[in-house]
C-alpha cells in the first residue's frame, strides 16, 4: 500500500507541478494518470479516486507551495526576437540593393520578370496552407513529448508539399498551353520558380518550425552566395543561376531540418502510428485554407496591378516595378512592425498565467475581463506608434526623393495597411493558441474578399496602382473582423483556454 | 484536303467547354443542394437556359460598361454558381458551420470509401437502362452525320464563307477585350467560352454555329416530345428539321447566325413553357436578346414541329406500320437528302478571304509574341488577330505612303511593333461586283469590286516592292500562287 502522493502531483526540475484549483482538478488529474477507482482502492487503500483526490488537495494546499517567479524577458529583446523572423527578407532586400538582384527577381527582361513573378507568387499560395498544417501538426506532437511521431509528421507534409507543388506545376503547364499565358519558355520558367522556390519554402517552414531562425538566414545567405557566384563568377544567365541557388538553399533546409528532427527524436523511444491521410486532412483543413488564403491576400493587390490594363502589352501578366518598389520600401516598416507579433503573444501568456494566480475560481468573469482589457490596451498601444512609424518611414522616403506621385501614394497606403495586418496576425496567433482556426480563416477569407472587392473595380476604372486600396481596406477589414472575435471569444477565455489544452 | 489537327483540338475543345459551362456546372451546383429534385436527364434543358441567360445578361452588362475581363466574368460565375447552390436548398446552408463541416467529411468519405467508383457503375447502369429502338438508332445516326455536315466546312477551313461570322468574331473579341461594343446578343452568349476557356473569338463563332445547328433540331425534338410525351414525335421533329436545314433555300449552313441562334431559344420556350413558366419566360428572354425579330426559319420550325406531332398522333393507332414502315423511310429520305445536298468540303477561295490568307495569320498569331507585331492587310484579318497584334488597314497603307517615298534607303515605317507583316494578294480575290458603279462606298469599292481590290493590291505590291529592293530588313514571310507576305524587322 502506497502512502506518498501520486506522481502526476509531484512537480520534476524541468517540468514544475501546476498548482490544482480544486479538488476536481486534482481528480481530473489523477484519472488522467489511470489512478481509477480499483487502482486507488489497490494502492493507496482509498474507496474511490474522489477520495484520494480530496487527500491530496489538502495535503497540497496545506503545504502552500509558493508559486516560482514568472521569468521576463525585457520588451525589446522580444521584439528583436519577433524581428529576428524577417531576417532573410531584409537579407534579401539588402542583396536587391547592393547587386541588383537577390534569390529571385532582379534586372532581368519584363517577360521574364513576369513568369518569375507568378512563379514566386504561386509557388507562396500553394505551399502556405501546407507549412501551416505542417506547423501545426508538428508542434502539437513536440508539445505532447512524441518527437518520433513529430519527426514522421514533418516529412509527410514535407512530401505531400512536393506532390502539391509537382501537381499544381503540371496543371500551370497544362493551363498555359491551353490559354497561352506564357510563350515557350517562360512558362516553364514559371513553374521553375514555382517549384524551386516552394521546396524552399517547405524546407525554411521546417526551420522556423524547429525555431531555427538564424538557420533560414543562413540559408538564403547561402543561396544569395551561390547566385552571385554563378552569375558574376560563372557568367551563368540570372534565372539559371538564381533557380540553382534556391534549389541548393532549399536541399540545405531540408537536411537541417533532418538532422535537427533526428537528433531530437533519438531521445524518444515512442511508437510511431499510422496516419490516416484523409482524416489528417479533415483535421488540418482549416490551417492549410488559412496559409493559403494569407498568401492569396499578400499577393492579391499585386495579382491586380500586374494584370490591369494589359491589353496593348505583349503578356496578359506585366511585372510592374514602379507598384512593386514602393511596397518593397514599406515591407522595412512591416519588419519592424511585426516583431510585436511575438512580444505580444509571450506577454499575453505571461499576463494570462499571473491573472489565473490572482483570480478566484469561482469568478471567471473577471479573469475574462482582465484578459479583455489586457487584449484592448495592447492593441491600442501598438497601433498609435506603428502608424507613427509608418508615417515617419513615408515621410522619410518622400522627402529623400525616393518616392514621388503614384509610387507616394502606392506607399503610403502599403504602410497604412502594415499596422493593421500585424494586429491581424496576432489575433490569428491568439485564435491558433486557442484552437479557433475556423475564426481565422473567416477573418482572411472576409480581408481577401474585401481586397477583390474594391482593388479590382478601382483598378480596372482608375489606374493599376489602385490596386494597394483594395490592400489597406482589406488589411483592415481581417483586423478588425479578426479582433471582434478575439474579443467576443474573451468574454469565455477561461472555457477557450481550457478547451484548447484538450 | 486533309483535315487539320489543330481545328479538330480547337473544336473538341468548344464542345468541351460548351457542354461544361452552359451544362455540367449549372447542373452540378443545383444539384448539390439538399432539396428534392427530378432526375437529372430533365435537368438538362433548365441548366442550359439558365446559364445561357446568365452569361448572355452578364456579358451584355459587362460589355456595355467596357469591363466584361475574364476576371471579372470567372468572379461572377463563381458567385452564380454558388448562389444557386445556396437558394436551391432548403436550409440556407451557407451560415450553418455545421452543415459545411459535414459536408466536407460526406466528400472525404466519398473519396476514402471510393463511392466514386459507385457512381460511375451508376452513370453506366443508367446508359443500360435506355432503350435502343431502330427508331432512336435511325435518328442518332441522322443527327450524327447532320453533325458531321455541318462541321465539315469549319473542320477543313479556317476563312468563313459569309461577312456575318467576320463580323460576329470581331465583336465578340471586341467585347472580351474590354473595347467600345455595339450590343449584340447572340455575341455576348459566346463570352464565356473566350474569357473561362480561352478560346479566340474566330473559333468560337467557327465551331458554335455547327453546334447550333444541331441544337434546333435538338430542340424540336424536346419540344414534340414535350407537347405528346412520344418518342416517335421527337425522332420525326429532328428529322423534318434536319431535312428542312439542308433543303435548297433552307436554313442549313454551317455558319449560323443569330437567327438560327435564337430559333434554338424560341422553340425551347414554346416547349419549356407547358413545363415552367419561368423556365418557359427565361428562354424567352435569352431569344428576344439573341434576335428579337421573327424569322422565316423560326415559322418553319415551328411549323414542322406541329406536323410531326400531327404524323405522330395519327400514326398512333396503327403502330406496327407506322415502326416497320414509317420510321426507317423517313430515316433514309434524310440521309439521302443530308447526301445530297452536303456541302463540298473544299469550296473554292473566297469570297472575303483567301483559305491560304487565314492559315498564314492564324499561324503569324501562333508564333509571333503577343502584341509585338503588327499586320497590314484587308479587314478581314483583323477579327483573327484581334487582342494578339495590331492591324492597319492596306487602304490606308497606300493612300499614306507613295512609292518614291518607301523606296528611300533612309525611309522607316513611323511603327512601334517589333515586326511588320504586309499580306498582299498578288491575284487578287475574285469579287461579284466589277466596278464604282456597283459600291457604296469607297470601303465597298476598295474591297468589295473587282476593279477597285485589284488596283489597291497592285498598289501596295508595287510599294512592298520598292521597300524591298532598298531595305535589307525586309523578307518574305510566306508566299504562294495567290498571296505574298512581306516581313519587315524592325528590331534586330
Amino acid at each position: 500500500m502506497r502512502s506518498h502522493i501520486p506522481e502526476c502531483l509531484s512537480g520534476r526540475p524541468d517540468r514544475p507541478l501546476r498548482r490544482p484549483l480544486d479538488e476536481q482538478d486534482v481528480a481530473v488529474r489523477l484519472e488522467a494518470a489511470g489512478i481509477t477507482d480499483g487502482v486507488a482502492q489497490t494502492d493507496w487503500g482509498y474507496a474511490t479516486t474522489w477520495e484520494l483526490a480530496n487527500d491530496c488537495y489538502h495535503s497540497l494546499a496545506g503545504s502552500d507551495e509558493p508559486f516560482p517567479p514568472l521569468a521576463r524577458r525585457s520588451a525589446l529583446a522580444l521584439h528583436l526576437h519577433g524581428m529576428f523572423f524577417a531576417l532573410p527578407l531584409v537579407l534579401c532586400c539588402l542583396a536587391m540593393i547592393l547587386l541588383k538582384f537577390s534569390l529571385w527577381g532582379g534586372d532581368v527582361p519584363g517577360d521574364v520578370a513576369a513568369a518569375v513573378a507568378a512563379g514566386t507568387v504561386s509557388s507562396f499560395i500553394v505551399t502556405g496552407g501546407i507549412v501551416q498544417a505542417m506547423a501545426r501538426q508538428t508542434l502539437f506532437y513536440s508539445g505532447t513529448g512524441e518527437f518520433r511521431m513529430s519527426e514522421v509528421v514533418c516529412w509527410r507534409w514535407y512530401g505531400y508539399g512536393a506532390v502539391t507543388l509537382a501537381a499544381t506545376a503540371m496543371l500551370g503547364c497544362g493551363l498555359n498551353s491551353l490559354f497561352a499565358w506564357f510563350p515557350h519558355p517562360l512558362g516553364l520558367t514559371a513553374a521553375g520558380f514555382h517549384l524551386a522556390l516552394g521546396l524552399f519554402w517547405l524546407g525554411t517552414g521546417g526551420l522556423y518550425i524547429l525555431e531555427r531562425s538564424l538557420w533560414v538566414s543562413g540559408v538564403a545567405a547561402t543561396g544569395i552566395l551561390v547566385v552571385t557566384s554563378l552569375h558574376l563568377g560563372f557568367n551563368l544567365t540570372l534565372v539559371t543561376a538564381q533557380l540553382t541557388g534556391i534549389l541548393i538553399a532549399a536541399a540545405i533546409a531540408s537536411v537541417a531540418v533532418a538532422y535537427f528532427l533526428r537528433a531530437r527524436a533519438r531521445a524518444d523511444h515512442g511508437r510511431v502510428h499510422r496516419l490516416m491521410p484523409l482524416r489528417t486532412l479533415y483535421l488540418t483543413a482549416p490551417y492549410i485554407t488559412y496559409g493559403c488564403l494569407y498568401y492569396l491576400f499578400l499577393f492579391t493587390d499585386r495579382l491586380l496591378a500586374w494584370t490591369a490594363q494589359t491589353g496593348s502589352s505583349a503578356l496578359p501578366l506585366v511585372f510592374r516595378g514602379d507598384y512593386e518598389f514602393p511596397l518593397d520600401l514599406a515591407l522595412f516598416a512591416f519588419v519592424v512592425q511585426v516583431g510585436w507579433v511575438h512580444s505580444s503573444t509571450v506577454r499575453f501568456y505571461e499576463h494570462l498565467q499571473a491573472r489565473q494566480r490572482i483570480c478566484d475560481i469561482a469568478e471567471p468573469a473577471d479573469f475574462n475581463r482582465q484578459m479583455q482589457s489586457f487584449y484592448a490596451v495592447r492593441v491600442g498601444r501598438f497601433l498609435i506608434p506603428a502608424l507613427g512609424i509608418s508615417i515617419a518611414f513615408w515621410a522619410a522616403a518622400w522627402t529623400q526623393g525616393f518616392i514621388n506621385g503614384a509610387a507616394a501614394r502606392i506607399a503610403f497606403s502599403g504602410l497604412a495597411a502594415y499596422p493593421f495586418l500585424v494586429v491581424g496576425l496576432w489575433n490569428v496567433s491568439l485564435l491558433f493558441a486557442l484552437s479557433l482556426p475556423k475564426a481565422a480563416v473567416a477573418a482572411i477569407a472576409l480581408g481577401v474578399g474585401c481586397d477583390l472587392a474594391v482593388g479590382y473595380p478601382l483598378s480596372r476604372l482608375i489606374s493599376y496602382d489602385w490596386a494597394v486600396a483594395g490592400f489597406t481596406c482589406g488589411a483592415l477589414v481581417f483586423a478588425m473582423f479578426s479582433s471582434i472575435i478575439v474579443l467576443l471569444r474573451f468574454k469565455h477565455l477561461d472555457y477557450f483556454y481550457f478547451a484548447s489544452a484538450a | 484536303m486533309i483535315m487539320n489537327p489543330h481545328l479538330a483540338l480547337d473544336y473538341t475543345r468548344v464542345g468541351a467547354a460548351l457542354i461544361l459551362l452552359y451544362c455540367v456546372l449549372p447542373m452540378c451546383a443545383r444539384r448539390m443542394s439538399d432539396a428534392p429534385l427530378e432526375p437529372w436527364r430533365r435537368d438538362i434543358v433548365p441548366a442550359f437556359i439558365r446559364a445561357c441567360l446568365f452569361y448572355q445578361v452578364t456579358a451584355i452588362i459587362l460589355g456595355n460598361w467596357r469591363l466584361c475581363f475574364a476576371g471579372l466574368f470567372a468572379g461572377l460565375t463563381v458567385l452564380w454558381l454558388s448562389a444557386m447552390m445556396v437558394f436551391a436548398s432548403r436550409r440556407r446552408w451557407i451560415w450553418e458551420a455545421g452543415q459545411w463541416r459535414i459536408r466536407f467529411l460526406r466528400l472525404l468519405q466519398w473519396v476514402e470509401g471510393r463511392a466514386w467508383r459507385c457512381a460511375f457503375h451508376r452513370l453506366q447502369a443508367s446508359g443500360q437502362r435506355f432503350e435502343w429502338t431502330v427508331a432512336t438508332v435511325f435518328t442518332v445516326a441522322l443527327l450524327t452525320v447532320v453533325f458531321l455536315q455541318e462541321s465539315s466546312f469549319a473542320l477543313h477551313n479556317q476563312r468563313f464563307r459569309t461577312s456575318m461570322p467576320y463580323e460576329r468574331a470581331l465583336s465578340l473579341e471586341t467585347l472580351v477585350n474590354g473595347d467600345d461594343w455595339k450590343q449584340d446578343g447572340s455575341v455576348a452568349l459566346l463570352a464565356p467560352l473566350c474569357q473561362l476557356a480561352g478560346i479566340d473569338g474566330v473559333t468560337a463563332v467557327r465551331f458554335t454555329a455547327p453546334i447550333f445547328g444541331l441544337l434546333v433540331a435538338a430542340a424540336a425534338a424536346y419540344c414534340a416530345w414535350i407537347f405528346s410525351q412520344r418518342f416517335s414525335a421527337a425522332y420525326i421533329a429532328a428529322g423534318l428539321v434536319t431535312l428542312y436545314s439542308w433543303a435548297p433555300g433552307g436554313q442549313g449552313h454551317p455558319e449560323a447566325g443569330s437567327a438560327e441562334m435564337a430559333c434554338v431559344f424560341w422553340i425551347l420556350c414554346v416547349a419549356l413553357l407547358r413545363r415552367s413558366w419561368i423556365y418557359g419566360l427565361a428562354a424567352g428572354g435569352v431569344a428576344f436578346l439573341t434576335h428579337p425579330q421573327f424569322s422565316e426559319q423560326l415559322a418553319v420550325n415551328l411549323a414542322i414541329i406541329m406536323i410531326a406531332l400531327l404524323i405522330s398522333a395519327v400514326g398512333r393507332p396503327f403502330p406496327r406500320v407506322f415502326t416497320s414502315a414509317a420510321r426507317p423511310l423517313t430515316a433514309t429520305l434524310v440521309l439521302a437528302a443530308v447526301l445530297r445536298f452536303s456541302p463540298p468540303l473544299t469550296a473554292a477561295d473566297g469570297p472575303f478571304q483567301y483559305e491560304a490568307a487565314a492559315r498564314a495569320v492564324t499561324r503569324i498569331k501562333a508564333e509571333f509574341p503577343r502584341n509585338r507585331w503588327m499586320l497590314v492587310s484587308t479587314g478581314q484579318e483583323l477579327p483573327f488577330i484581334y487582342g494578339r497584334g495590331w492591324h492597319a488597314s492596306i487602304a490606308d497603307f497606300v493612300r499614306e505612303y507613295s512609292v518614291e517615298e518607301v523606296s528611300r534607303p533612309a525611309f522607316r515605317f513611323p511603327y512601334s511593333a517589333d515586326d511588320i507583316l504586309w499580306l498582299i494578294e498578288k491575284e487578287p480575290l475574285r469579287q461579284a461586283a466589277k466596278g464604282a458603279a456597283q459600291a457604296a462606298d469607297e470601303y465597298s469599292y476598295r474591297y468589295f469590286t473587282q476593279l477597285g481590290r485589284s488596283e489597291l493590291e497592285f498598289e501596295a505590291g508595287r510599294r512592298m516592292a520598292a521597300y524591298a529592293a532598298t531595305h535589307e530588313d525586309t523578307t518574305v514571310f510566306y508566299e504562294d500562287d495567290q498571296i505574298m507576305i512581306y516581313r519587315i524587322r524592325m528590331r534586330n
